[in-house]
């Protein structure tokens, strides 16, 4: 389930981890009235022109990770950075329910992160957001999760 | 006679360090704030299945500043930008109005030829709503982000 990470293509390696583990884990959920809401879309960047297109709902993306670095000791160097995932609905319970179990993925999978180099993972911060377009209603959730990743530095320089 | 304060080396460190996490913090909040805004001025534009010029024109980019807390910029880079947020009257257009992108003419885009009646719009006002929607946020965001400096 994990990727190694590797120098070279650190920010894609970090992404791929939070992807995979999120698309495995947050599928649907069941909402009042016993309906069952499945993520039709896992993305990277939000599906711009399926925006007023119902069926493309709900919609999870994980955004690429914003990293900075700085030196932890003579060896090795501390990489902080932060990840966003944006769920897209048409319900708000939807919307909430998903939210939880993107958060309780990432928490329970904390180790398995850990394995490969992402360590000290926080919920950052979260918002939400709701805009009515024509008919349908888009109800946004999204979290930003904090992490770091230590490596050992190029030497010589 | 020599004094010594035990921990003295901690707060030292604690008070150089502390300007620095506040930079840092207050950067990653102000970019998260920009950010949000983005987000929310995109979900509310409406946007045409051929183009979605307007929606993919909405850029965040670094400004130059003097401190060193990073600040972001919100650049909403098309000539429709103006009218679809503030609104315009009713008015005629022709289907050879070029669009003034790859997509040819009014004509091509909305398929049809001669001219079309646009009826008036008031505003979409879709900047002016996304930035309200996370002002109301902004002040914890940024409470929450000195606080976290302050704890480091």
């Amino acid at each position: 389930m994990t990727n190694t990470i590797s120098q070279a293509t650190i920010l894609s390696d970090i992404w791929k981890n939070f992807f995979n583990r999120l698309k495995t884990d947050v599928t649907s959920v069941t909402i009042t009235g016993s309906t069952t809401v499945t993520i039709q879309t896992y993305t990277s960047n939000f599906p711009d022109k399926a925006i007023d297109d119902k069926t493309a709902y709900p919609i999870l993306i994980v955004d690429t990770p914003k990293i900075s670095t700085s030196p932890l000791t003579a060896s090795k160097s501390i990489t902080e950075g932060t990840i966003m995932v944006d769920i897209y609905t048409n319900q708000r319970e939807s919307a909430e329910k998903f939210l939880s179990l993107i958060i309780d993925s990432i928490e329970t999978y904390k180790g398995d992160l850990s394995a490969v180099g992402i360590r000290d993972i926080e919920i950052a911060d979260n918002d939400n957001d709701m805009v009515e377009r024509g008919e349908i209603k888009i109800h946004n959730m999204s979290v930003t999760f904090s992490f770091k990743y230590y490596y050992s530095k190029t030497s010589g320089f | 006679m020599r004094l010594t304060i035990s921990g003295i080396d901690k707060v030292n460190k604690y008070l150089i360090n502390l300007p620095k996490n506040l930079d840092k913090n207050l950067s990653q909040t102000n970019q998260g704030f920009m950010s949000s805004v983005k987000k929310s001025a995109r979900l509310r534009l409406a946007r045409h299945k051929v183009t979605g010029e307007l929606s993919a024109s909405i850029k965040l980019l670094p400004t130059k500043t003097k401190g060193k807390t990073k600040q972001f910029r919100l650049v909403v880079d098309s000539p429709y930008a103006l009218p679809v947020e503030e609104g315009y009257k009713g008015h005629w257009v022709s289907a050879l109005t070029p669009t003034r992108n790859s997509a040819g003419t009014i004509g091509d885009v909305y398929n049809f030829s001669g001219f079309m009646w646009i009826k008036p719009s008031s505003g979409l006002h879709f900047l002016r709503n996304a930035i309200e929607k996370n002002l109301s946020t902004f002040s914890q965001k940024l409470d929450k982000s000195v606080g976290r400096a302050i704890k480091k």
